[in-house]
């Protein structure tokens, strides 16, 4: 194949992508996001619920309120760009019909939305964490695979501390060995060409 | 992710094929191999230092020295080829994230 031949086949490769641009993946996948507290325990005399931060925007219908069992995981289905917070709450004060969320287009719907705004404004409800990232976009290239984050709270100070811990796919080792290799092969290349010199 | 290697391979190819006067079998030999070494590091460190300007400034004085002794090529030389490669491969790298 001559030069010519091998620069129209590298253009040609190049410019491949943009005839189709409409099918072309972004090159972004989803990961799955855990968040787990690990010292809910700790507090038996309150109950935590998970929602959004009510005070920044979206509401209850975006961000539904969701009970976070013992085992302290934070579950729920919410739009990603819900700012989600965990509240801790008085057991004594605790009302289970925060959870029972009426169809958006119901006639209940209005009462019920007014209802979780006055509870969560309430001195009884307690932010404890704001701002829980449950949504994470990689690159298709990236090796994270998935991301705990756990948070261990303290009542008496609002911010929890927090930890992240990410799994990676087997990527990573591609990535830690091609390298390698590629540097060995470049050493024998220059180590031959100055022994042949 | 095949492919954005590929590609940013293709590129880089094109470029070094352009500028030295050696067989092109040579010519991608060389360039794989600084590709396999360049790319998958600044995609391990992407992941956990985002600023993407600065690793493209590591790749490119990484590829300039790689190539000044691969193509045994000037210092000058060296640098502005990696320079004309990585900013290619970076503006492609662009137009499909933002397609």
């Amino acid at each position: 194949m001559t030069k010519l031949g091998l620069v129209t086949l590298g253009f040609l490769l190049m410019v491949m992508p943009f005839v189709n641009a409409d099918v072309i993946n972004p090159g972004y996948r989803v990961i799955g996001v855990e968040n787990k507290i690990t010292n809910l325990n700790d507090y038996p005399d309150y109950v935590f619920v998970s929602g959004g931060d009510y005070s920044a925007g979206f509401g209850v219908s975006q961000c539904p309120i969701y009970k976070i069992e013992s085992d302290g995981l934070v579950t729920g289905d919410y739009y990603k760009l819900c700012n989600i917070a965990v509240y801790a709450i008085k057991k004594d004060y605790f009302n289970e019909s925060i959870l029972n969320r009426p169809n958006v287009n119901s006639a209940e719907w209005n009462s019920y939305e007014q209802f979780v705004k006055d509870y969560f404004n309430s001195a009884n409800v307690k932010l404890v964490i704001n701002d829980l990232k449950t949504f994470a976009e990689v690159p298709e290239s990236s090796t994270q695979k998935s991301i705990i984050y756990e948070h261990t709270l303290d009542l008496s100070n609002k911010n929890a501390v927090s930890k992240k811990e990410t799994i990676r796919n087997d990527l990573i080792y591609v990535y830690i060995i091609v390298p390698i290799v590629a540097l060995v092969v470049i050493g024998v290349i220059l180590l031959r060409r100055r022994r042949n010199a | 992710m095949i492919y954005e290697f590929l590609l940013t391979l293709a590129i880089e190819f094109v470029i070094l094929l352009v500028f030295f006067r050696i067989s092109w079998f040579k010519v991608l030999g060389y360039g794989l191999a600084v590709n396999l070494l360049t790319w998958p590091i600044a995609q391990l460190v992407y992941e956990v230092y985002l600023n993407l300007l600065l690793i493209e400034l590591g790749v490119f004085i990484a590829e300039g020295f790689l190539i000044m002794l691969l193509f045994k090529a000037r210092f000058g030389k060296a640098f502005i080829i990696s320079f004309i490669m990585n900013l290619l491969s970076f503006i492609a790298g662009l137009i499909i994230l933002f397609n």
